[in-house]
């Protein structure tokens, strides 16, 4: 078996490789012996593949080489992105999703390639048939092990991990929220779509009458209003008038998100800190949680106008 | 100045915001007690559209102290602005001299309200020179027929071939073939329409005209969403091609295009030499072609060229000071376009200028005469190029070849080659 283990461990980022001990190669779905069970700290097992890459595809915002922590806990796995200590990225795929859910009690985290991952994932392209994925992991220095199975034909990919540095917490919690609006994801999409997106700033204003979302640039400024009694807000809270700027480049990935989702909320807490918890129904009816957190750009001492 | 759109219109509007921003990149606005015209101008100058949006057909329409507007805007940003027009259920526009900005503000369902701010820049608008009464050849048509007619064209085909006879009407691709491409690449397509899908169809020539594609198809997007005939009248290859379309007395439209010269159709030509020569510009009319008729009889036979397309929106002749002294800071008045145009048409583009004159030349950028730099624009930098003239350029009507200036048609048979000519370098 170990000779099997250092096939894996050889392969550098994924690969569709042959041998290997993750499970049988030859039928389906067939989960692994209790022997090789033993060796792996955590296995999972989802019958619907397409659940999870539907999911994670709302953290990627960059075209290739996106880099993400995984961290595996007996809740489940959870799925991180970050950039630049401004902003961080979580996808939650709970326990309950899954079909079986092995966790051996070691809290594991490590970083691998985001893209990569959602490769594999999509590895049989969307046809319709449902594609099962069995995820193993044995350990510190060992490669994350996919299996993916359609319709007989198996695919077995090795994903190699990295070290993965301390994830921020941005602590929202640790400053009281001061506004809270929940609205369905397509209008708050359209609102942001409106948006003069060569700008690099945008500047979200809530104040107890209305969300205003406005951008400055060179040919102009726009500026798109909410009023709070619109049916777009499934519920507006306002405690306090808060104008906050951002970057455009990190609001994006939270705002290609709400293309996924059904439904989002998004809270302001006292020192601007924005976050955007997006709800995501999957095809099996299960809900999932993806949320972003965008820090503000500080005040700026000078007044650009124009 | 300030206007309000009623719900109805928003629409209408929208489409024709879309499609100036196909064709042109500066949108410039032209408020008058009247009514409100929209003109824009293609890079390459071959297209020109202008909407005429009478005052009845705002909710509310009003300028300060009675005083015309006139600016620009980038078409970019309006474009913007109507992107998604269905929730739109008000519009107003503003020019904000407090705050240096032109302002739309939509107010859209659920409350939501849209509020836009764009740069602007006072110049004059850009003009193009035709006679509604001049064509020899009209017809009226639906833009449904048409479109459906354009899509069975390529992309890639640039221009267009319309030839009308007495009781015939066909569309040709048109293809320039040059050294440099290879023959056996092109598919040619040809489509042949009934008659009777065209009114009040009068064709006093045979005659044929080749014009780009991309401004007429974007013409005919708005033909489509406007639902009214459109109108084409046209005389010959060289002569611009006008296309107009009104929605009862609130709305009308111009649409010109200019046509590359036709090989075959010179000939009849030099008996209207001095025609319009001194026809003054506020008439709105293209004088141009007689002049380069007159011209082209000094010229070495040479394939059709790209220039007649120029003329027929500018009043090339006049060198860029003086139209500059009279457009103000219209981009296109600057500098560069116009240069070396032949000496007589210089002289009788210089006459009727005016500073009064409702409208104004605005002519090519390039000097060039390949025919590739039609439609690429014509070379902004050619913008250093000195205004007037060389003096050696004026006094006689000789035209040279260096200056890669061509407006003449051979005045032999149609041959295939119209390739660019090898000219040289504007200056």
């Amino acid at each position: 078996m170990s000779d099997d283990d250092s096939q894996l461990t050889n392969n550098n980022g994924g690969s569709a490789s042959g041998a290997g001990s993750v499970g049988n190669h030859t039928t389906q779905n067939s989960g692994k012996g209790d022997e090789e069970q033993q060796q792996f700290q955590f296995v999972c097992k989802i019958d619907n593949a397409r659940i999870l890459h539907n999911i994670l595809s709302a953290l990627a915002y960059k075209k290739d080489g996106q880099m993400a922590t995984l961290s595996i806990s007996a809740n489940g796995l959870k799925f991180t992105v970050e950039e630049s200590n401004s902003f961080q990225g979580n996808a939650f795929l709970q326990q309950e999703l899954f079909q079986e859910y092995h966790f051996s009690s070691k809290h594991e985290q490590f970083k691998i390639n985001f893209s990569l991952l959602l490769d594999c994932l999509n590895i049989y392209g969307s046809g319709a048939s449902f594609v099962s994925l069995q995820i193993g992991y044995r350990g510190y220095g060992h490669p994350l092990l996919l299996l993916l199975e359609q319709g007989g034909a198996t695919t077995h990919c090795g994903l190699s991990t990295l070290d993965s540095e301390q994830l921020n917490n941005f602590n929202f919690r640790g400053h009281n929220i001061v506004n809270k609006v929940i609205m369905e994801a397509p209008f708050l999409k359209e609102a942001f779509d409106e948006l003069d997106w060569s700008s690099t700033n945008a500047t979200i204003t809530l104040s107890p009458n209305d969300f205003r979302l406005s951008t400055a640039g060179a040919s102009g400024s726009c500026q798109v209003d909410y009023p709070h009694d619109s049916e777009v807000f499934e519920s507006f809270e306002c405690k306090s008038h808060q104008t906050n700027t951002y970057k455009l480049a990190l609001l994006s990935p939270a705002i290609k998100a709400l293309s996924i989702a059904q439904k989002t909320q998004m809270r302001l807490n006292e020192i601007g800190l924005l976050s955007f918890q997006h709800m995501i129904e999957n095809e099996d009816k299960n809900i999932s949680f993806v949320d972003f957190f965008v820090a503000p750009l500080e005040e700026d001492m000078n007044d650009n106008e124009d | 100045m300030q206007c309000t759109i009623p719900s109805k219109y928003i629409k209408l509007f929208a489409k024709s915001i879309q499609c100036l921003a196909k064709v042109g990149e500066d949108l410039y606005i032209h408020a008058t007690r009247k009514e409100l015209v929209l003109r824009t101008l293609n890079s390459s100058r071959v297209a020109f559209f202008a909407f005429f949006l009478n005052q009845k057909f705002f909710d509310h329409y009003e300028l300060d102290e009675n005083n015309e507007r006139k600016f620009a805007v980038k078409l970019k940003s309006c474009q913007a602005v109507f992107r998604q027009f269905d929730t739109v259920e008000q519009c107003e526009l503003r020019l904000d001299d407090v705050e240096d900005r032109f302002v739309f503000t939509l107010t859209c369902k659920h409350g939501i309200r849209k509020v836009y701010k764009l740069t602007y820049e006072e110049v004059d608008p850009v003009l193009a020179l035709y006679n509604k009464d001049e064509a020899t050849n009209t017809m009226q048509f639906h833009s449904k027929k048409m479109l459906e007619a354009v899509s069975n064209f390529q992309n890639s085909n640039t221009e267009i071939s319309l030839f009308v006879a007495k009781n015939a009407i066909t569309l040709q691709s048109h293809s320039e073939e040059t050294v440099t491409q290879q023959k056996t690449r092109e598919l040619k397509t040809k489509l042949t329409l009934d008659v009777a899908d065209f009114e009040g169809f009068h064709v006093g020539l045979d005659t044929s005209i080749t014009f780009c594609m991309k401004e007429f198809k974007a013409m005919l997007a708005f033909g489509d969403a406007a639902g009214q005939p459109l109108k084409m009248s046209f005389e010959r290859g060289g002569r611009p091609l006008l296309i107009t379309t009104n929605y009862f007395d609130l709305f009308s439209a111009d649409f010109v295009l200019a046509t590359l010269i036709d090989n075959s159709s010179q000939s009849g030509d030099s008996s209207r030499d001095t025609d319009t020569k001194s026809t003054p510009n506020s008439n709105g009319c293209s004088n141009i072609t007689p002049q380069s008729s007159k011209r082209s009889s000094y010229l070495s036979p040479e394939p059709t060229t790209p220039l007649s397309r120029r003329e027929l929106l500018s009043e090339v002749a006049s060198p860029s000071p003086y139209v500059q002294r009279y457009s103000g800071d219209s981009a296109y008045s600057s500098g560069g376009p116009i240069v070396s145009s032949s000496p007589s048409v210089i002289t009788s583009g210089s006459n009727s200028i005016r500073p009064d004159s409702p409208q104004q030349q605005y002519h090519p950028s390039s000097v060039n005469g390949t025919y590739n730099n039609v439609y690429q624009g014509y070379d902004d930098d050619d913008d250093e190029v000195p205004p007037s003239p060389p003096p050696d350029e004026r006094p006689n009507k000789v035209q040279r070849r260096e200056d890669g200036y061509r407006s003449h048609v051979p005045m032999d048979e149609e041959d295939d080659d119209d390739e660019e000519v090898p000219s040289s370098a504007p200056q």
